[in-house]
């Protein structure tokens, strides 16, 4: 009995000691951690998010952020980001210091089509935002997808954006994207299609959504169907906060200029960015444009 | 006065059904022990939300994390897991006589099983107060009532039996066999059915909102009931390894990351800033100042074996094994100081918080943290949260004292009359 007591002492002891010097890295980890919510939560950091189309590289959106920095008064700055198929992600330039717009291009190294590729590329664009978010902190976004990028971000927001609950999409314009990939016949559903209004629900309420196409001719840009671009509403209409189509007729209407289309731009700035030097979204005078056609859902 | 108290103690625990609880209890110690040591290792070091877990950045070095961890699970599941079935097992073979003490603990078990298979409806929410499996050490109380149940039917039974000597043995055992879990299943089923036709759910039944309003009060209650349910091995209506967080503590917490300083949040007195950081500091009703208490007075060796055996996980937060090893559950000497302990403290912490001596507790603190650290971590890292706790420490084992050495007393009582 004794010589138990004498053993619960040290052990008693033992735990004493261990306490006394755990206090030292919980105080770091508490420190770290309040200081990580901190940046977190006082963060007005609000980036724009782009996804490339098939074929094109990080660098697709250069002359769309050049275009609209001459434009606006605040610089916005250009961050490229590019995932290798081994699985190593590179990060290239720098956010300004006092922009809390910046462009951030996500590009994959295998950047082929097909709904293969695409499933791959939206598990691709996961790894990079978490890398994103880590380094950032950012607790807002807002999405661009050119062409096949639209695919990836739709993928990307059904599957893996429930994975980031305490960081919100504000608003996604796709420019170009084929949902019905190039069947210009709705009767016709793809099985990416079926699959992306099958998982309609994951997508937030809080979303606002903007699909632009471009109509060279009367039925595509050149390269998509505008059928197959206008299949977006079975995906987002009546399931995010509001879903609007537009559709561009005019110069650089075809499929690879649209990005740097002067209508585009300006709804980029106007209905996309926070704060920019262009007509506010709720202004009713930026729909004045002419050739612009919006057609609101709600 | 004192030896009245103790004679009342005494008559207490001479009560048939306090003893065979008592007997049950310290026939499941192996279980809880074992469990409870994996599952404090799983809690603090694997769980994404564990204390070492993320002080240590456990997942960048472990060697098969994730295995180990599903491991562990299964393992936790398989004893901690299984405690009220087990309990069902040994408190109807206590309970039951010979010649049929293994088919009343057999039965019991197995009945009970049946009775709350969640399989059948997993929205039924009748075996404890939260939505948590009733098999684990939340339906204990429910298993040893089962346990008693079935053991006096096969008492019953053996009684028929010697009545109508011309009934085989055989014969008896059978029945009993088939009327037992029969019952069951029939309640089962009719429990599902009244559930669906009801629609009970587990929803319906949640009472810790209302204790989480962040009013003195409301905590002090909630801390209260919260020891009162634990010690009969209920879910409380606190929980410090709950992940969910209640809208006063979610308000703290942006008030605090807006300022920059814990001070001056909408609500210093809540589970959080209160009961989790002092109300526990000592464990759950004080397990830990209770180990310090036996290992300072108590005379008898059995006791202190297990104390020095479930000191362990006890420090990290999982103190099943202490509380049903002693037993303190179910334990009338204990239900004093395991309710008073808490409330004191959770009492002394808020005139502190109230006089600004320290900072409301109001950050995230992992799971699995000793009771020591949850105050200080919650405090960002203030250390006079830690140094006032271990005064209130000292105060629980005060507390717990003259309930030790009551104890001594009523054992040597009993050891003198035998």
């Amino acid at each position: 009995m004794i010589g138990m007591k004498r053993k619960l002492k040290w052990i008693g002891i033992f735990l004493c000691v261990l306490l006394i010097l755990s206090l030292i890295p919980a105080y770091w980890w508490t420190q770290a951690n309040v200081k990580n919510m901190d940046r977190f939560y006082n963060s007005k950091l609000s980036p724009v998010i782009c996804i490339p189309g098939s074929s094109a590289t990080e660098n697709r959106f250069d002359g769309m952020v050049a275009k609209i920095n001459e434009r606006s008064e605040t610089k916005h700055s250009l961050i490229k980001v590019k995932v290798w198929n081994d699985g190593h992600i590179s990060l290239r330039g720098k956010k300004l210091k006092n922009d809390n717009e910046p462009f951030i291009v996500v590009g994959f190294e295998n950047n082929h089509d097909g709904y293969g590729n695409i499933k791959k590329q939206a598990n691709m664009f996961n790894d990079a935002f978490s890398m994103l978010q880590d380094k950032y902190r950012f607790n807002n976004y807002k999405g661009i997808g050119h062409s096949n990028g639209g695919l990836v971000y739709t993928a990307f927001l059904e599957n893996d954006a429930s994975n980031y609950p305490e960081v919100k999409m504000k608003r996604l314009l796709t420019i170009g994207t084929p949902y019905n990939f190039e069947e210009s016949n709705i009767k016709h559903r793809t099985q990416m299609l079926s699959d992306f209004i099958k998982k309609r629900k994951y997508l937030s309420k809080d979303l606002d959504v903007y699909t632009l196409a471009g109509n060279e001719t009367y039925t595509s840009d050149g390269i998509v169907p505008d059928a197959s671009v206008r299949a977006g509403k079975y995906i987002f209409q009546n399931q995010t906060k509001s879903y609007t189509e537009v559709t561009l007729t005019g110069n650089d209407t075809q499929h690879s200029n649209l990005p740097q289309n002067n209508e585009v731009l300006q709804i980029i700035m106007a209905r996309i960015l926070d704060h920019s030097g262009g007509p506010m979204p709720d202004d009713p005078a930026s729909d004045s444009a002419s050739n612009v056609k919006p057609i609101e859902s709600e | 006065m004192q030896a009245n108290i103790s004679s009342l103690f005494m008559r207490l625990q001479q009560v048939p059904l306090v003893r065979l609880v008592q007997s049950t209890l310290q026939k499941l110690f192996p279980f809880a022990l074992f469990g409870s040591v994996i599952a404090a290792f799983r809690k603090t070091v694997l769980d994404d939300e564990g204390f070492i877990n993320n002080v240590f950045n456990v997942p960048a070095w472990f060697p098969y994390y994730h295995a180990v961890n599903a491991y562990a699970q299964t393992l936790t599941q398989l004893t901690l897991g299984i405690l009220a079935i087990l309990s069902a097992y040994y408190m109807a073979m206590l309970t039951a006589k010979k010649p049929y003490h293994y088919e009343a603990g057999i039965t019991a078990a197995l009945a009970f099983i049946v009775l709350l298979n969640p399989h059948r409806n997993p929205r039924l929410a009748l075996p404890s107060f939260s939505g948590m499996t009733p098999f684990g050490i939340h339906g204990l109380l429910l298993g040893l009532l089962f346990g008693y149940l079935i053991g006096w039917f096969w008492n019953w039974l053996a009684k028929r039996q010697k009545r109508h000597m011309h009934q085989e043995k055989v014969t008896s055992a059978t029945s009993g066999v088939i009327l037992v879990l029969g019952a069951a299943f029939l309640i089962n089923v009719s429990l599902s059915v009244v559930a669906k036709q009801f629609n009970i759910s587990t929803s319906s039944f949640s009472v810790s909102g209302l204790a989480s309003q962040g009013s003195f009060l409301m905590t002090l209650l909630g801390s209260i009931g919260t020891s009162m349910l634990r010690w009969f091995g209920l879910t409380g209506f606190f929980d410090f390894d709950s992940s969910f967080t209640s809208g006063a503590a979610n308000s703290n917490l942006m008030y605090a990351l807006e300022h920059h300083s814990p001070w001056h949040v909408p609500y210093p007195f809540t589970e959080e800033t209160l009961y989790d950081s002092f109300g526990i500091y000592a464990g759950v009703g004080g397990g830990l100042a209770l180990i310090v208490a036996l290992w300072l007075f108590t005379r008898d060796k059995r006791t202190l074996q297990i104390s020095a055996l479930a000191s362990g996980p006890a420090f990290f937060g999982s103190s099943e094994a202490l509380l049903i090893g002693l037993p303190v559950l179910l334990n009338p000497l204990y239900l004093i100081p395991f309710v008073l302990a808490p409330a004191v403290n959770v009492i002394i912490a808020a005139g502190l918080v109230a006089l600004k001596v320290i900072p409301p507790a109001i950050y995230p603190v992992p799971i699995g943290t000793p009771g020591p650290l949850i105050g200080f971590i919650g405090s960002g890292g203030n250390i006079a949260t830690f140094v006032f706790g271990f005064g209130l420490f000292v105060l629980d084992v005060l507390i717990y004292m003259p309930f030790v050495k009551l104890d001594n007393k009523m054992k040597a009582t009993r050891t003198s009359e035998s």
